[in-house]
């Protein structure tokens, strides 16, 4: 960057100064920023202090069959028929209120949101369906729901 | 009157095609500079440059004349600074918390122990560099008129780094964090000598005492003061006064350097004969441009320091003990190591030690560039060869004084041990830190007797200063145990 | 070179090579930082358990094999519970901690062992709550255990991991250990046929934990209610009372924590009440020890102790002989047998400052407030084991106890209890001794009416000597009886009464007496210790006539006393 002749030119050939320059400048900015972005990095916590997202939710045969069970301390709908079972957020996509079951699937108390009983959106102002959280199977037999990772619609659990 | 529809759609045009330059213009006024007359304009122009002057003496550029002390100490403070917004996220100044918050830095904040121990290190290492600038511009002079100002900030930054680094100290709200701040208060908390009246019960000790922990003891209240202290009015102070002294460096045309007219000798030995052409005014000669030969030495001082501090701080973990018990004390409760010298004096003599002392000290300091008012040979280590065998002979007649002294308080147990019904009030004037102080001023009269210059007094007595402090706080580091024994580095404590 | 105003380039070129140099440096040490901080140690634990379950799941139907494997979580895992501020990411590594899959894993995989987690999910309690260490912190093995520098409660040793059991659970009332043997066998005979094995009728459920979850007297009523299916099956074959009462004992001892129990059951048989005081009840001559599980090393001396052992170790050593840990202590020495040491130190580490958080407060958290009873001499006999017979001896003969300096009654005595009066007893137990080493029971000992007087009613049950009916006067001169209490009793009682070898007869204990008390006791001696009967014929006899002096002396002697 420091060109001392003052006729700064393209094709010019970079004389030693210039790579020391260059090296010196580059390196001390790298430094300068990297530090910055592990300090920003560290504004990102991967333990947090609030219920995990991830909890079992007892064995799938205690659900019955084709009838939706809200549970009782998370946002989670968890849902049995005979292909398996499934959970869906509770949480309407809108503005976050709590939505509840309805005649035709869930319904959102705040904005009049409704959505059908696999979560698609029908009605109101959500932009998105209800989330489906992704089901695994702990060893000891109980569900495991992540309520952090969105699968595809549709895709249950096969118990 | 308008131009035409399609000329006003073309300017548009060209102005959205132009607008990146013109940012750039905008923003940065001028390109890269190619010229000397673009670089000192650059400098001029730019608020974060224009804290310096555009051309710099070259003199000052000398890496054995100020070792960067000055600057290293403004970055260790810029660290600190930016390390301690970003730990403001993660620290919780309450009792139930704090602790757990360092425990999470370990554990949960990605680059938390770094974070920390960037913080930690970077606040010992400045009161360090402060200091240690402080002997600099003692020894060259550059506290000489018209700096005077100058120096009497900086003794108030060097304060208020000593402040900033006790305040922080508490908060990790461990042992360690607990019993020195207890220690630390209590010294406040002697203000008020037992032999002087107290009206009313006014105590000015223990009403400092009390406001500065909320309370009586170290808790909550405590915490949240220290906390609120620590993280907005004394960086906030710090921050103005850092600012005055930068900018009174500029109004006092620079930082000192060795005058050429008067050094001439040693000011053309440095040049080295390359290809510049002389110019006319032998002045200019000693000056450099500030872009990019000052900016360059920044950069390389800045690498410098990041580079050990983080190395340390990858090396070594910021202590952490157990969390702070009020009811279980410390074996040795001590103070951060850059007030164990005033809590090796408080030994002696609370109010003496504790208080007396500092404040003179803080005082004298303060008011050295009104006693010594000489300008001859401001710039220079040590005055002339004089001057360096005369603060030698200084700190070695001020080592030996202060040895004997603390061995005849250690030996004897002083005056109270020697005459038990003896009044506190002689106790507070002869103990070993009201002798070393005498001594100290002593010795300036000596000096002033001998040499019958304000300068080298001065220099002698600044010595024994220095001696005396590194001693007393060497006892305190390494010599003290339990119930402030003394104790040789190599002995061992005996168990409780 | 332009203008003659900058440094030469040689200078310029050292700054830059050292600006860059620095820089690189740097720039390693981020690296490096990151790196560090990308790779934590418990990677490979994670990396571990995963393989370990896929060995596992090896033959598991396909798509059951994929959802247990998905069901792995990635990353630390914690578990946090606000209410009881408790921050524990041991699972972290002991990831297979719930899992069945890994009841035969390599630590730290392995499953929990029992069916503790059952009742007490880590998703709940978290770990450290039973087993101690540094639940936040993942900065290695060491340092998770609490084996740091600075961490006061290193992981507790798995062989004393019941104490835990009694920070929240607490038992109201350990039984003697005959009363609990009694039950036992009971128990077996009458209800482990159908409450437990594998073949139990339908309904029977498990009494493993029945203490926990009932009080004994909820057991108690609903066991004698004639409604029930139990009074049925014992109307054919009643229940001996006390077969019944001690059935209840043993099923509220029916709480799992084996080894706590019978560490407690041990405290209260070696009478270490008598000096200790736990929760405001016992006795006063040694260290309270409502607190003495939460010690910390550093309160602890550890000169003759191993201190990697940490305070484990220093109670333990301290329980196998106390002055080989404290030199200058004055505790009796509990010869305890090694395994006893064990019991013991699992109850002492028990000791602990209850858990206080309501969601987790388990049924007998209160030790379902100890329930009213009627005095009776078998709990009095517990609690004379407890409280007294530390210094009156387990056969009541008394001790003289030389550390402490001082004489304990024989209470035992056939003589004395012939001639005690009851209200005379519970007076001196609850009011205890002044300036002797027995305290005053009911307000410093904390000891209840009811328990005194169980306690009294316990010592009457004891044989009582016949003992002659004495006709009065049982008062007669004090200046008379003073010259003979000066040669016969001043050496033995003191000068004033203040006591020595015998009882200090100026103080209200023994004043509170009466006269034909008095009389009866300096005639009649107490056989088996140092009072003689001086009522004997010949020999150091005294006349009668000179004991009731003697007893009207005596009665002045608080005057002197206080002189």
């Amino acid at each position: 960057m420091d060109d001392e002749d003052g006729k700064g030119g393209g094709g010019r050939k970079w004389s030693r100064r210039d790579w020391l320059s260059w090296a010196g400048i580059s390196t001390s900015a790298a430094v300068l920023g990297l530090m910055n972005a592990a300090f920003f990095r560290s504004l990102h916590l991967d333990l947090l202090y609030e219920p995990s997202k991830v909890f079992r939710a007892g064995k799938p045969e205690h659900y019955p069959l084709d009838r939706v069970v809200k549970l009782p301390d998370r946002p989670v709908f968890i849902c049995r028929d005979h292909e398996g079972i499934y959970a869906i957020s509770a949480v309407c996509t809108h503005l976050g209120c709590i939505v509840a079951t309805s005649d035709e699937g869930f319904a959102c108390p705040c904005h009049g949101s409704r959505y059908d009983p696999s979560g698609k959106v029908v009605a109101g102002p959500a932009p998105l369906s209800l989330p489906w959280w992704r089901m695994t199977l702990a060893p000891d037999g109980q569900v495991v729901v992540d309520a952090g990772k969105a699968v595809k619609p549709g895709q249950k659990l096969k118990v | 009157m308008g131009a035409t529809v399609p000329t006003m759609l073309n300017q548009f045009l060209d102005n959205l095609r132009a607008l990146p330059g013109n940012f750039r213009r905008a923003v940065f006024r001028r390109g890269i500079p190619a010229t000397d007359k673009e670089r000192l304009a650059s400098v001029f122009a730019n608020i974060f440059l224009h804290m310096h002057a555009p051309r710099t003496k070259k003199n000052t550029l000398r890496p054995t004349y100020t070792w960067g002390l000055g600057l290293i100490s403004f970055y260790l403070f810029l660290v600190l600074l930016l390390s301690g917004v970003v730990l403001m996220f993660f620290y919780l100044p309450s009792v139930d918390w704090a602790y757990l918050s360092m425990k999470d830095l370990e554990s949960r904040v990605y680059l938390g122990r770094l974070l920390r121990n960037l913080h930690r290190w970077a606040a010992h290492a400045m009161v360090a560099t402060v200091f240690l600038h402080m002997l600099r511009v003692f020894y060259t002079g550059a506290y000489k008129r018209p700096r005077e100002f100058n120096w009497m900030v900086g003794v108030s930054l060097l304060c208020l780094t000593l402040l900033l680094s006790f305040s922080g100290y508490l908060l990790p709200w461990d042992q360690l964090a607990y019993w020195a701040i207890t220690v630390g208060v209590n010294i406040a908390g002697s203000a008020h000598p037992t032999w002087l009246p107290q009206p009313g019960g006014f105590d000015i000790g223990e009403l400092t005492k009390y406001i500065l922990l909320g309370g009586t003891e170290v808790g909550q209240e405590a915490l949240i003061r220290f906390y609120v202290v620590h993280v907005i009015f004394l960086p906030l102070g710090a921050g103005v006064l850092i600012g005055v002294h930068f900018w009174r460096i500029r109004k006092d045309r620079g930082i000192s350097a060795p005058d050429p007219e008067e050094d001439g000798a040693e000011a053309e030995e440095k040049e080295d004969g390359s290809s510049r052409p002389k110019r006319k005014r032998k002045a200019s000669d000693e000056v450099v441009l500030t872009w990019p030969n000052t900016l360059l030495a920044e950069l390389a001082l800045l690498m410098g320091t990041l580079f050990l501090l983080n190395l340390l701080s990858l090396l070594i973990d910021a202590p952490l003990q157990q969390i702070a018990d009020p009811r279980q004390p410390e074996t040795v409760a001590k103070a951060p190591w850059y007030f164990l010298g005033i809590q090796e004096l408080v030994s002696y003599s609370a109010f003496t030690g504790g208080v007396m002392i500092p404040l003179v000290v803080v005082i004298g300091l303060a008011a050295i560039p009104f006693v010594d008012r000489e300008t001859v040979r401001v710039g220079h280590w040590f005055h002339n060869r004089g001057g360096l065998s005369w603060s030698l002979l200084s700190a070695a007649a001020g080592l030996v004084f202060t040895w004997v002294v603390l061995a005849w308080g250690i030996r004897t147990g002083g005056l109270r041990a020697m005459y038990p019904n003896v009044p506190q009030i002689v106790v507070d004037i002869v103990n070993p830190a009201a002798l070393i102080f005498y001594f100290a001023t002593g010795w300036h009269f000596v000096g002033l007797y001998r040499f019958r210059e304000h300068r080298a007094a001065t220099l002698g007595t600044f010595s024994v200063f220095v001696v005396a402090v590194v001693l007393v706080t060497v006892v305190g580091v390494y010599c003290r145990g339990p119930s402030w024994g003394f104790y040789w580095p190599w002995e061992s404590w005996p168990a409780h | 070179m332009g203008g003659g105003t900058t440094l030469p380039w040689e200078y310029q070129d050292k700054l830059l090579t050292v600006a860059t140099l620095f820089a690189l440096l740097t720039l390693g040490t981020i690296v490096y930082a990151v790196w560090r901080e990308e790779h934590p140690v418990w990677e490979r634990y994670e990396r571990g358990y995963r393989e370990a379950m896929v060995a596992a799941v090896a033959d598991f139907p396909e798509d059951r094999r994929e959802a247990t494997l998905a069901s792995i979580q990635a990353g630390a895992i914690q578990d946090y519970i606000r209410e009881a501020s408790i921050v524990d990411r041991c699972r972290t590594c002991h990831r297979g901690i719930d899992n069945p899959l890994m009841a035969d894993a390599p630590q730290p995989y392995r499953t929990h062992s029992g069916d503790t987690l059952r009742d007490h999910p880590p998703s709940r309690f978290g770990c450290t709550i039973c087993h101690g260490g540094q639940g936040p912190s993942l900065a290695g093995v060491d340092a998770a255990h609490g084996r740091a520098a600075f961490w006061d409660q290193p992981m507790l040793p798995l062989r004393y991991v019941e104490a835990s059991c009694g920070r929240c659970h607490r038992v109201a009332e350990v039984p003697a250990s005959d009363v609990l043997k009694r039950g036992r066998d009971v128990a077996r005979r009458e209800c482990d046929g159908c409450h437990e094995g594998d073949d139990r009728p339908r309904g029977a459920k498990t009494l493993r934990y029945v203490g926990i979850k009932r009080s004994g007297r909820w057991l108690a009523g609903y066991l004698s209610d004639p409604d029930s299916e139990h009074a049925r099956h014992w109307s054919s074959e009643p229940i001996q009372r006390d077969d019944f009462d001690a059935l209840i004992s043993e099923l509220t001892m029916r709480r799992g924590a084996e080894k706590l129990l019978r560490g407690e059951l041990l405290y209260n048989e070696r009478g270490c009440g008598g000096c200790h005081q736990i929760q405001g009840v016992g006795g006063v001559l040694g260290v309270d020890l409502t607190e003495e599980g939460l010690r910390l090393p550093r309160q602890l001396d550890f000169r003759y102790v191993r201190a990697s052992g940490g305070v484990v170790a220093w109670q333990e050593a301290h329980l196998i002989k106390p002055e080989s840990v404290v030199p200058e202590t004055t505790m009796i020495d509990p010869k305890l047998r090694s395994n006893e040491v064990e019991l013991l130190v699992s109850f002492v580490l028990s000791l602990y400052p209850r858990w206080n958080y309501d969601a987790w407060r388990p049924p007998d958290h209160d030790g379902f407030r100890e329930e009213a009873y009627k005095a009776d001499p078998a709990r009095g006999k517990a609690l004379y084991g407890r409280y007294c017979a530390a210094c009156h001896g387990r056969n009541g003969r008394g001790r003289i106890d030389i550390v402490h300096g001082g004489y304990a009654p024989a209470l035992f005595n056939a003589t004395f209890l012939a001639l005690a009066d009851p209200e005379f007893l519970v007076y001196n137990i609850a009011n205890g001794r002044e300036e002797r080493n027995m305290p005053a029971w009911r307000q410093t000992g904390g000891l209840r009416e009811t328990d005194i007087r169980s306690i009294v009613l316990f010592l009457n049950s004891k044989p009582r000597a016949d003992t002659p009916e004495f006709l009065g006067p049982f008062r007669g001169s004090a200046e008379e009886g003073r010259a003979t209490y000066e040669v016969q009793c001043a050496g033995c009682h003191g000068e004033s009464g203040e006591g020595g070898v015998g009882p200090a007869l100026a103080l209200p204990g023994v004043q509170k007496a009466g006269d034909e008390y008095l009389y009866a006791t300096i005639a009649l001696g107490r056989p088996g210790t140092a009072m003689l009967p001086y009522d004997l014929p010949g020999g150091n006899g005294l006349p009668r006539e000179r004991i009731a002096d003697l007893v009207a002396y005596i009665r002045l002697l608080p005057e002197a006393y206080d002189d």
